[in-house]
């Protein structure tokens, strides 16, 4: 057949054309209809508004509600589901939530919570410590459910028992002490659902049942809404949070600044554009939690010398570090590594003024320690390796994240003043991960592990739990250190529950720390948390430092947040 | 009709050919999905719960080319797999969540820019060498030639943030509830406003000079003399006799921008958060999320090809020059 010119006249063609985007356009509505869960789903005009946080990121969002997926909605993990026990690193206690108090056995191996009377699931059901033994019941018979208590269910947990309704009991295999946090912060899922679910790691739950002061209202793709419930078991004031995504930190900075957004992270200069835009209601406060170290592969020489990562150590500019990559919003790192808000008592003030030379700008210092080292000067000044070849390293961070960019290049600026060839490589997210996950790279940037004791961190710096032969996977140990020194002290920190034991061996740890120098401690890391005063009250900040301000951090402790906001009136 | 079957099977071929490309090129990319997901999670898992997740996650180690047979198998089952991003949401789900905004917004967006672009265009030829003609053309070219992205956060930063008139992103109004109602469709439209003026800004330069070259050559035909001379009104004139004849060209580079719509917009959707596809394919890229990259990848690619088949259908259909050519090489 020969397609008859005449039928398609010109006319045609265009018409042709909006009849295409009429069909687009009716494409559009049908694909994205309202999947509000329940009644309630208006608002707007007339109803008290409700918090928006700026917490969701990327293009559409799928309805994904299950608190044990990677990638599932912010709202599960935040405000649904709720843990036993939250971990406030800003005043350092384990705050009651569904349970109201712990216990340790005399040796240590059997761990007893009692649970909260009158919680109720948000379909009215009673909360039990039935529900408590299914949650970790099910962490254990499936593998790839994340949850806080992951690893702990895996390596030490024998057993968890229900004597009573209120309630539960883990038995340890061995005594492991630093459990205690992982267990207190699962989050929790009613049995009466969850036992019909036939694969918890594919489930989106897309209508999430918890204990949490919020339930789903509405969903669409790009933003979802949860309301304030009946019979939560304390007073919750403002009515709901509203919850959009954004393609980006640029997007939601300008939303922020705009007062569009009540709750957000991190906004760069906050003094500049966010506050001077609305002194009286734009507010931010970064309380430090952990440091930003600078990591060498201790796989390759010269960086298996502690005196060369030493050396190295003194030749770098912090406060050039702090000024430019936190707008001048921090301190320089001491000689431990840990963050002065992160563990209120744990560091040893001894220990670091003694060894304060060692995160100190000294070129002459760094100079002389590495000749001693045995990295002689070469041609142009430039420091030759052991065997006497030309040495030059790579510095890889991720591109786009603009702070560690703006260190790394502190970092070979001050390192080529002492004769270190240094070059500052940019790759992508992913390829970042890869490489540094597995210990293929030279150096590079890192946060330290912000766990709810020193025990992770120094865990993750320099046992052998942690380190992994090169090409083998680890997201703690980078730097791929380990000495027995530090596997016996962290033996011992996990047998004792007492604190103050606990504490005396963490300065052990300290001491190790500065001994063998795993990685270079550069400045702490603020945690990014920004507000507006104009629709809610109540926030945490430096003044009032009850809560994390932080919207997405490591621990559910949003929820601390929620019960002390007000609406304006 | 022969001409059309080579057409056809040319077609056919490129399709395998970019098929087998999509499931190479994303494992091509440095870096792998499994420590880009769990990356966030790295304080809570040990080494080991690493390697089960991966496990659970159907992330495999499998050779390149067994993985290749699997692709192709559900492939052609129509399974266009997981998303590891949104885990476990299908793909097809969320591609049904973007398409409908991405065809809304491109459509829209290259409408306006051809629209916009033919009457300035034909305008500008018709008043050759007029204060119109010198400047509003270079001055198109001129807007078309800044880069996009900095056009459209400059846009944004004006409009949105510094006089707050247009919303900032977003397909429509947290306030309002999807459906057939004056207030959603007004608020599609305030929304679609800056997007779509921005693609369109950009590419209104283009279809300017394309229908004014073309249009001054149709001028110097002798029936736009023979219409003048009947006294017709210069409107109908410009519009009836010569822009009619000088949009011919146009409208085939008009079905090839379309086919370019998916691809073309990604930086739009992602400045103005607008919850299209190309949104999508810039999350997939760096969560490494293979299966969404390749159903993306293969919509793209399939609807360029599929576009570019209807407009060699649609030359065959209009000029018998390239049926004639055909037949005779054949």
């Amino acid at each position: 057949m020969v397609v008859d010119p005449r039928r398609f006249g010109r006319r045609t063609l265009l018409r042709g054309a909006g009849a295409l985007g009429a069909a687009a356009f009716t494409a559009s509505l049908t694909g994205c209809t309202e999947t509000g869960a329940g009644q309630g789903a208006k608002s707007g005009a007339g109803t008290a508004p409700l918090l928006t946080v700026a917490s969701e990121q990327g293009s559409t969002l799928a309805r994904n509600f299950n608190p044990f997926a990677a990638s599932s909605r912010w709202a599960a993990r935040f405000c649904v589901y709720e843990p036993l026990m939250i971990f406030n690193h800003v005043t350092g206690a384990l705050e009651p939530w569904l349970a109201t108090g712990f216990t340790w056995s005399q040796e240590n191996t059997v761990l007893t919570m009692k649970l909260r009377d009158k919680v109720t699931w948000s379909d009215g059901r009673p909360f039990t410590a039935e529900d408590v033994t299914f949650t970790f019941d099910l962490l254990k018979r499936h593998k790839g459910l994340i949850g806080y208590a992951t690893g702990a269910v895996a390596n030490y947990v024998e057993a968890v028992r229900a004597p009573d309704a209120g309630t539960v009991e883990f038995t340890f295999k061995k005594a492991y002490t630093p459990a205690l946090h992982d267990i207190a912060q699962q989050l929790l899922v009613p049995r009466h659902i969850w036992s019909a679910v036939a694969d918890p790691v594919t489930h989106t739950n897309p209508d999430p049942v918890g204990t949490g002061p919020f339930t789903l209202t509405a969903f669409r793709p790009q933003m979802y809404e949860l309301r304030r419930r009946d019979g939560y078991w304390q007073p919750i004031a403002i009515p709901g949070l509203r919850v959009p995504t954004y393609a980006g930190n640029d997007q939601i900075n300008s939303a922020l600044v705009s007062g569009q957004v009540d709750w957000g992270g991190l906004v760069p200069d906050p003094d500049r554009t966010f506050v001077a835009k609305d002194r009286r209601n734009n507010h931010y406060w970064w309380p430090r939690i952990s440091d930003i170290f600078l990591f060498v592969n201790t796989t390759k020489a010269p960086f298996d010398d502690p005196a060369v990562r030493k050396a190295l150590s003194m030749a770098l500019d912090r406060r050039k570090m702090v000024d430019i990559a936190v707008w001048g919003k921090s301190e320089p790192a001491n000689a431990v590594g840990i963050a002065r808000d992160a563990y209120p008592g744990w560091i040893d003030e001894s220990l670091t003024s003694a060894h304060a030379g060692l995160v100190t700008r000294d070129v002459a210092a760094a100079n002389a320690a590495l000749d001693t080292a045995g990295l002689a000067r070469g041609a142009g000044g430039r420091r030759t390796g052991k065997d006497g070849e030309p040495a030059s390293f790579d510095l890889v961070v991720p591109s786009g994240w603009t702070d560690f960019v703006a260190v790394a290049q502190i970092v070979t600026q001050n390192l080529a003043e002492v004769g270190v060839t240094v070059k500052l490589r940019t790759i992508g997210f992913d390829q970042w991960t890869s490489a540094v996950y597995n210990g293929r790279f030279d150096i590079t940037l890192g946060p330290g592990e912000r766990g709810a004791s020193p025990f992770g961190y120094f865990r993750a710096m320099m046992s052998s739990f942690t380190r992994r032969p090169v090409g083998e996977t680890s997201n703690l140990n980078f730097h791929r250190l380990a000495v027995p020194e530090a596997d016996e002290l962290l033996e011992r920190f996990a047998t004792v529950s007492d604190a103050a034991e606990q504490r005396k061996i963490g300065r052990g740890l300290q001491k190790l720390f500065v001994e063998v120098f795993p990685a270079v401690p550069l400045y702490e890391q603020p945690e990014w948390g920004a507000y507006s005063s104009r629709r809610f009250t109540g926030w945490p900040d430096a003044g009032a430092p009850y809560a994390p301000l932080r919207n997405s951090p490591r621990f559910p402790t949003p929820l601390l947040v929620y019960p002390k906001l007000k609406p304006v009136a | 009709m022969s001409f059309l079957l080579r057409r056809a099977a040319f077609y056919a071929v490129a399709g395998f050919v970019a098929v087998t490309l999509n499931f190479l090129l994303p494992r091509l990319m440095p870096g792998d999905p499994a420590t880009t997901l769990f990356a966030g999670y790295a304080d809570q898992l040990g080494p080991d719960d690493l390697a089960s997740l991966k496990e659970a996650y159907g992330l495999s180690d499998a050779p390149l080319l067994a993985q290749y047979a699997d692709y192709l198998r559900s492939l052609l089952g129509g399974d266009l797999g997981t998303s590891l991003s949104q885990f476990p949401t299908p793909v097809t789900d969320l591609i049904r969540d973007g398409l409908g905004w991405s065809l809304l917004l491109g459509t829209v967006s290259v409408l306006i820019g051809f629209t916009a672009g033919t009457l300035l265009g034909s305008f500008a030829a018709w008043r050759r060498g007029s204060r119109f003609d010198t400047l509003v053309p270079p001055l198109t070219m001129f807007v078309g030639s800044f880069p996009y992205f900095f056009l459209a956060l400059l846009v944004l930063y004006l409009f949105a943030v510094r006089w707050q008139a247009l919303p900032q992103g977003h397909a429509y109004g947290m306030d309002v509830a999807p459906g057939l109602t004056p207030e959603f469709l007004g608020s599609v439209a305030t929304h679609l406003l800056l997007p779509a003026t921005t693609v369109a800004l950009v590419s209104v330069g283009a279809w300017v000079l394309s229908i004014r070259n073309t249009m001054i050559g149709v001028l110097d035909e002798d029936y736009l003399t023979m219409a003048e001379a009947k006294g017709l009104r210069t409107w109908r004139v410009m519009g009836h006799y010569a822009a009619r004849n000088a949009i011919l060209p146009t409208v085939t580079s008009l079905g090839l921008a379309v086919g370019h719509v998916f691809s073309g917009q990604l930086l739009t959707e992602v400045v103005f958060t607008y919850p299209g596809l190309g949104n999508q394919l810039y999350a997939a890229v760096t969560t490494h999320d293979y299966p969404l990259m390749q159903a993306l990848f293969l919509m793209i690619t399939i609807s360029v090809l599929a576009v570019n088949f209807a407009v060699d259908a649609l030359y065959a259909a209009l000029d018998p020059r390239v049926r004639g050519a055909a037949t005779a090489s054949s």
